[in-house]
């Protein structure tokens, strides 16, 4: 690059203002998670059958399982993170059940959350 | 070419290629999955959101920062509609070529929010839903060697960015460094410039200070003092030498100017016998010639002047005596010519007056002529009336005759009766009594028409007598009413002859009137001109006195008499 244009380069850097501004990043950020929201939603779990119950990290695959059989559903199996396991709800009320049992949030039992099979 | 303008057309590129994948989603999500899905409706979304943009901040950095998540979302919602096809795993190319094409925005931000939407996605949908990310089988493995591949395309991304930047800076420097070379020429240029300008300034004031001593020798030369002269002690020999030879062009000029005007104070002192003698050269030598040829021509125009003006003394004193006579001689002419202008006047009444009176008679001619006329007319019609009254008498005649006739007959028949009644005897004698009357009236009507005849015959003939008169008189008047026209058109030439006549003696009035004015003029120019050449005789005295005054060299004088 010659000085011609090295000039008029150096010149115009400061016309960005604002771009360290955390807002500058908003709009991006907003695309991501709405997008993000919307791919997510083959995760969502069903009202009853086999769904993967998730509780705050590090409790312990019996706690899981206690607190399973207490709300009223089924064991199906772990999953490669002890803290999340796959459970079978009965009735509809099953997750507000297991929610008031102290669990986060449920997904679909698929890929990470997928049962171990062996 | 600015940074703001690549930044701009570099984000545009990442937006025509945004729309390009957005389109290719919703084409792969209807071919792969047979309807719009979620991914057909991101990539729509992010197409949405980068037009709104452009039209809302695509000036600030937000803009690259949204065009890379919408490219980076689009590659995404391509692959997630790819789900179950072998193709997944080749569309995973597009997020490093998309996050090389990020590289074109020169910052580093775009970067690695690129690298980390990519990372995110293979972290996050990777691990909960690999079906939208990896074809088969995905795995954390997996994951993280398409995160060491990302990563180590970011560094390299950000490490020729940071390496970009730096030649920037290196280029700028070596702009810098040439600039200031720049300006230490230019600060050379100036210092030379500014000792030049020194240079001139000095040689401009010692060309001033000659100028002005110039200036006064030449201002003293124009008003007639040379004895003035320019110092000689200038620092340049150049201009020393050129004072001198201005010195030495006043010296010459003072030398010739003063000697001109020793000859041109002899000449006002009335002496011609001054002349120059010195040695000149140029323009003086021909100032020295012209003044001696001045001397000697004035000379000959004065002896010459001298002379004419005896001459001329007596040529006026003799014009002068002409002029006098002349004088006397006009003033006669115009006595004469003013009695002729009253004589032609008088002679123009009379013959105003004839051809008023000439006119006069030939109007009375002309109502004699109608008189005339109108007797003739009148004659004619007493000659019809006599005419007329002829042939009643005539008529008269006729009857007359018929009742002599008539009373002829009747007298036969009384007779007639006489006699019958006489033979009737008593009876008849009353009826003789009626007969006798008739007959005796019947002889009293033929008595009575023979004497209406006899006057008939007499009243005819004088009739035809009378006619005969008037035919005579009518003829006479005809004859007076030609002579009378004759007469009249006599009369209308003598008016007309003596209208002419006082129209030419008008004219001749006239005519004589302008020779008594022009006579009058030539008068008073006599008069004038005797004046003036008592003046021409008095100035040609004054001349010959003034030019007397001269003094003339003898052999001057004989060659101005020569010339003459």
């Amino acid at each position: 690059m010659d000085d011609q244009s090295m000039t008029p380069v150096q010149q115009s850097r400061p016309r960005d203002k604002g771009d360290t501004s955390p807002l500058q990043f908003l709009p991006a950020i907003l695309f991501a998670l709405v997008s993000a929201i919307a791919l997510a939603a083959p995760l969502r779990a069903p009202v009853t059958g086999e769904m993967a119950v998730v509780f705050p990290p590090f409790t312990s695959e019996q706690t899981a399982w206690a607190l399973v059989r207490e709300a009223g559903g089924s064991i199906v199996g772990p999953t490669r993170i002890p803290s999340i396991v796959v459970a079978y709800g009965h009735d509809a009320e099953f997750q507000s059940r297991m929610r008031a049992l102290g669990s986060l949030f449920f997904l679909a039992a698929e890929g990470l959350c997928a049962p171990l099979t062996a | 070419m600015t940074l703001s303008h690549i930044r701009a057309l570099a984000t545009n590129v990442v937006f025509a290629l945004a729309v390009v994948a957005g389109l290719a989603a919703v084409a792969v999500d209807w071919a792969v999955q047979g309807s719009i899905d979620t991914p057909a409706i991101i990539a729509l979304a992010g197409i949405a959101a980068l037009v709104a943009g452009y039209f809302t901040m695509r000036a600030t950095p937000a803009y690259r920062y949204l065009a890379i998540t919408v490219l980076m979302g689009q590659i995404a919602a391509v692959i997630a509609a790819a789900d179950g096809t072998p193709w997944q795993t080749d569309l995973h190319m597009a997020f490093f070529a998309a996050l090389a094409l990020s590289a074109l925005l020169y910052d580093v931000r775009v970067i690695l929010i690129g690298t980390a939407v990519v990372a995110v996605h293979h972290l996050v949908f990777g691990m909960l839903v690999p079906g939208l990310v990896f074809y088969g089988d995905s795995g954390f493995i997996r994951i993280a060697l398409h995160a060491v591949i990302l990563l180590l395309e970011a560094g390299g991304l950000i490490w020729l960015m940071h390496n970009t930047f730096r030649l920037l800076n290196i280029a700028r420097d070596s702009a810098a460094e040439a600039e200031a070379h720049a300006e230490q020429a230019r600060s050379l240029a100036r210092e030379v410039e500014e000792s030049e300008v020194l240079r001139l300034e000095e040689r401009h004031r010692t060309l001033s200070e000659l100028r002005e001593q110039f200036g006064t020798v030449v201002t003293a030369a124009l008003d007639g003092d040379f004895s003035r002269r320019v110092p000689v002690d200038f620092a340049e020999g150049d201009l020393n030498e050129l004072a001198r030879s201005i010195n030495t062009l006043v010296e010459n000029i003072e030398g010739g100017v003063r000697d001109t005007s020793a000859i041109m104070s002899a000449l006002s002192a009335q002496d011609l016998t001054r002349r120059m003698h010195g040695t000149y050269r140029g323009a003086f030598a021909r100032l020295s010639e012209d003044t001696n040829a001045v001397a000697d021509r004035l000379t000959e125009v004065v002896e010459t002047i001298r002379t004419a003006s005896g001459t001329l003394s007596q040529a006026t004193a003799d014009l002068l005596s002409g002029a006098e006579d002349l004088s006397q001689r006009t003033s006669r002419q115009a006595s004469t010519v003013r009695h002729t202008t009253d004589s032609i006047e008088a002679l123009a009444g009379t013959v105003r007056t004839n051809a008023d009176r000439a006119g006069k008679a030939s109007s009375a001619t002309a109502n004699v002529v109608a008189t005339a006329e109108t007797g003739s007319a009148v004659m004619a019609e007493a000659t019809g009336a006599m005419d007329r009254i002829g042939r009643s008498s005539q008529q008269i005649a006729g009857i007359i005759t018929l009742i002599d006739d008539i009373a002829f007959q009747t007298n036969l028949l009384a007779l007639n009766a006489s006699v019958e009644a006489a033979r009737a005897g008593e009876a008849g004698k009353g009826f003789a009594v009626v007969a006798v009357e008739v007959r005796r009236l019947a002889q009293s009507a033929a008595e009575a028409s023979s004497e209406i005849k006899g006057l008939i015959e007499q009243a005819t003939s004088q009739v035809s007598e009378g006619n005969q008169l008037v035919g005579r008189a009518a003829a006479t008047l005809i004859q007076i009413a030609d002579a009378a026209r004759t007469s009249n058109e006599l009369m209308q030439g003598i008016a007309e002859a003596a209208a002419d006549q006082n129209m030419a003696i008008a004219e001749v009035e006239g005519a004589v009137r302008r020779i008594d004015e022009i006579t009058q003029h030539n008068a008073a120019l006599v008069e004038e001109t005797n004046a003036a050449v008592a003046q021409a005789q008095e100035q040609a005295a004054t001349l010959d006195a003034a030019v007397r005054v001269f003094r003339l060299d003898p052999a001057g004088a004989a060659r101005g008499r020569q010339a003459a």
